[in-house]
């Protein structure tokens, strides 16, 4: 058979009533689709039109698919998994924001420079500093557009590593599910169709190289390559590609970073592949960044993916206690650096095999009094009790007297509100006392892809040979790379996510339509 | 003619018993069994070719709405962390996750909220 003519859109049609196993194969063969779907305008019949489809139903895709309805569009929400919401229902709800209320409440003076300042030290100067800039400055009204959809925070700002002071709210579900839920109610109820279960599988253009709409596998059973049955869905304003990372993509990821192996767990879902990535790339997308991918500091090797203890550790063991290698009883790192610092000094914890010796991260009651997930990690016996320092030694084979001095140099340095040892930011530090201690072994997991493709502040795609837009691909969140350089700050996904997905959505609502037809 | 009559009846045959030897759930086999006392595929499958995995709108027929089903394993308003969260209400994708991701009929069942939780849910039929 010859292979390009199989995959054209004309020759799917044909083949999709009977021969269902061919259409079938088709899915597994993705760079034909991406060849062939340069087509004559008049001549793309679609079974479905809209004015702008959203590929992924996270943060940037939920926020982009509003904010297009918002500006007057008509709006497709597609994603392939069978829920909705990717990473992002499933992460930890932090967002940062400069300048929120609940900053000026509590008397901390923060800005848009002082944020930027923060991300790019953290990315190690490798941030695209417009779309830097760009997000920072949107984070206090995207906190409110939030909050009017229905989002609720807790009533406290927090203090998450790298940055230079306290500027992160949480939802009250500890959870992005407290973002996601709300929105995915208002998509309902505004009209966005929101479809799961529908599986990108090739781009579909103009004659002059626009894209005007998508090839879908509906009714996908992920990760059954040959289930559903492709349809052509039109978009006259535009693709918003809001399709995450690839953290879980096991093949790929390695081919950027050989060293993480599928030894290395990730918090991320089982959809966070590459596919969506290879078909903007097949467009001329440019790809930057993709060997940037980071580590989780604050997860636990005795759960699967996120957990119980990347909450605890987030919101009591990194901000109110420490953490210790388990063969002397002392610190190593600073426990409010950013994440790949962290991250990088938490793996060197090795014995003379090279096999990892999981360091020992605790707090006391005081310290985890925020956290939600200390019962649940108690119960999986994740986090575990102890009541004093000695029990606390012996239950992981800590040197007792050295854990205890470690404790005391710690309290020392509370008091004198600067720590000598490895210089950690000191506004929210807190004495380490009284028991009952609460303790978690902390390994690494594989956590957000940093690399994506470049967009322009208009959230266009660029094009890898003209650096220009292509035209009706637009690009948001996670998919997009360079904005956080060498290594995120936590609570920046959210910001991130919430900001250039509105700004896609705005973006692409005002796009000039093009003039499609029905099947 | 005859011995090609022959060889047809005979695939129609074998791939009858092959739809019907098909594992299936005892509590499911009763009221899946039609007046010729065979398992009724499309009662779950519909005129879908074999191995299409059924919609869960097939199941809502005999169970009702996700929203029904989610009022079945509700948790007390009072519950505590010794009472797992409702497995059809769940935190993160509400009521959206279709039942064929956990509930399986020709094999093993699985929980789908497991691939990072490690919920007990003894009570479910596997």
């Amino acid at each position: 058979m010859n292979e390009k003519k199989l995959a054209s859109p004309e020759r799917r049609q044909l083949l999709k009533g009977g021969a269902a196993m061919a259409v079938a194969s088709l899915g597994a063969a993705m760079p034909l689709s991406a060849n062939a779907a340069c087509m004559p305008q008049e001549k793309v019949k679609f079974d479905e039109i809209v004015d702008v489809i959203v590929v992924g139903s996270g943060f940037a895709g939920m926020s982009a698919a509003l904010q297009a309805k918002e500006a007057g569009a008509s709006v497709m929400v597609i994603d392939k998994m069978p829920v909705f919401g990717g990473n992002s229902t499933i992460n930890g709800g932090a967002m940062a924001v400069a300048g929120s209320p609940l900053q000026k409440k509590e008397g901390i003076e923060d800005s848009v420079d002082t944020m930027v300042a923060d991300m790019l030290e953290a990315g190690r100067g490798m941030n695209d500093v417009e779309m830097l800039k760009l997000v920072c400055n949107g984070t206090a009204e995207s906190c409110e557009w939030l909050t009017n959809y229905g989002v609720q925070w807790k009533p406290f700002v927090q203090h998450f590593g790298g940055h230079s002071i306290p500027r992160v709210l949480q939802t009250v579900q500890s959870s992005g599910a407290g973002i996601i839920r709300p929105l995915i109610s208002a998509a309902k109820k505004h009209g966005i169709a929101m479809r799961n279960q529908a599986k990108l599988e090739g781009f579909i253009k103009d004659d002059t190289g626009r894209v005007i709409g998508v090839e879908v596998r509906e009714g996908y059973y992920f990760p059954k390559e040959r289930t559903g049955k492709m349809v052509n869905i039109g978009a006259r304003k535009g693709v918003i590609m809001a399709t995450g990372g690839f953290g879980r993509d096991i093949e790929y990821r390695q081919m950027q970073q050989p060293k993480l192996t599928s030894e290395l767990d990730s918090t991320n879902h089982a959809g966070a592949t590459s596919e969506a990535l290879k078909q903007m790339m097949l467009l001329g997308a440019n790809p930057i960044h993709l060997d940037q991918i980071q580590l989780g500091p604050w997860a636990s090797p005795d759960e699967k993916g996120f957990g119980t203890a990347s909450q605890f550790n987030t919101i009591a063991t990194y901000p109110s206690g420490i953490v210790v290698d388990v063969r002397t009883g002392e610190r190593f790192f600073n426990e409010l650096a950013d994440r790949k610092a962290r991250a990088d000094a938490i793996m060197t914890r090795r014995d003379a095999d090279g096999q990892p010796v999981y360091p020992i991260g605790f707090t006391n009651a005081e310290g985890a009094k925020n956290a939600q997930t200390l019962d649940w990690g108690l119960k999986y016996k994740v986090i575990q009790k102890a009541n004093n320092l000695d029990e606390l030694a012996e239950l992981y084979g800590i040197p007792a007297a050295a854990l205890k001095a470690q404790v005391a140099r710690w309290n020392d340095a509370v008091t004198q509100g600067k720590d000598n040892e490895f210089n950690r930011p000191m506004q929210k530090a807190m004495k380490l006392e009284q028991g009952p201690w609460y303790a978690v072994r902390m390994w690494p997991k594989v956590h957000y892809c940093m690399g994506g493709v470049k967009v322009n502040t208009a959230s266009e795609v660029l094009h890898l040979v003209s650096n220009k837009p292509i035209p009706g691909l637009y690009a948001a969140g996670e998919a997009t790379g360079g904005i956080h350089g060498a290594s995120r700050l936590g609570a920046c996904a959210v910001a991130e996510g919430v900001v250039t997905g509105r700004n896609a959505g705005s973006h692409c609502a005002n796009n000039q339509a093009a003039s499609l037809h029905l099947a | 003619m005859l011995r090609i009559l022959t060889t047809m009846c005979i695939l129609m045959l074998l791939s009858i018993p092959a739809a019907n030897a098909m594992k299936i759930k005892d509590y499911h086999k009763e009221v899946m069994t039609g007046d010729n006392g065979k398992v009724e595929c499309s009662f779950c499958h519909g005129d879908a070719k074999r191995k299409t995995i059924p919609q869960a709108s097939a199941c809502e027929t005999c169970h009702g709405t996700p929203d029904d089903v989610a009022e079945l394993t509700q948790r007390p308003s009072d519950a505590d962390h010794d009472i797992e969260p409702n497995p059809h209400d769940s935190l993160h994708y509400g009521t959206d996750l279709p039942c064929t991701y956990c509930h399986q009929e020709h094999k093993e069942s699985q929980v789908y909220c497991n691939q990072c939780h490690e919920f007990q849910y003894p009570d479910m039929k596997r």
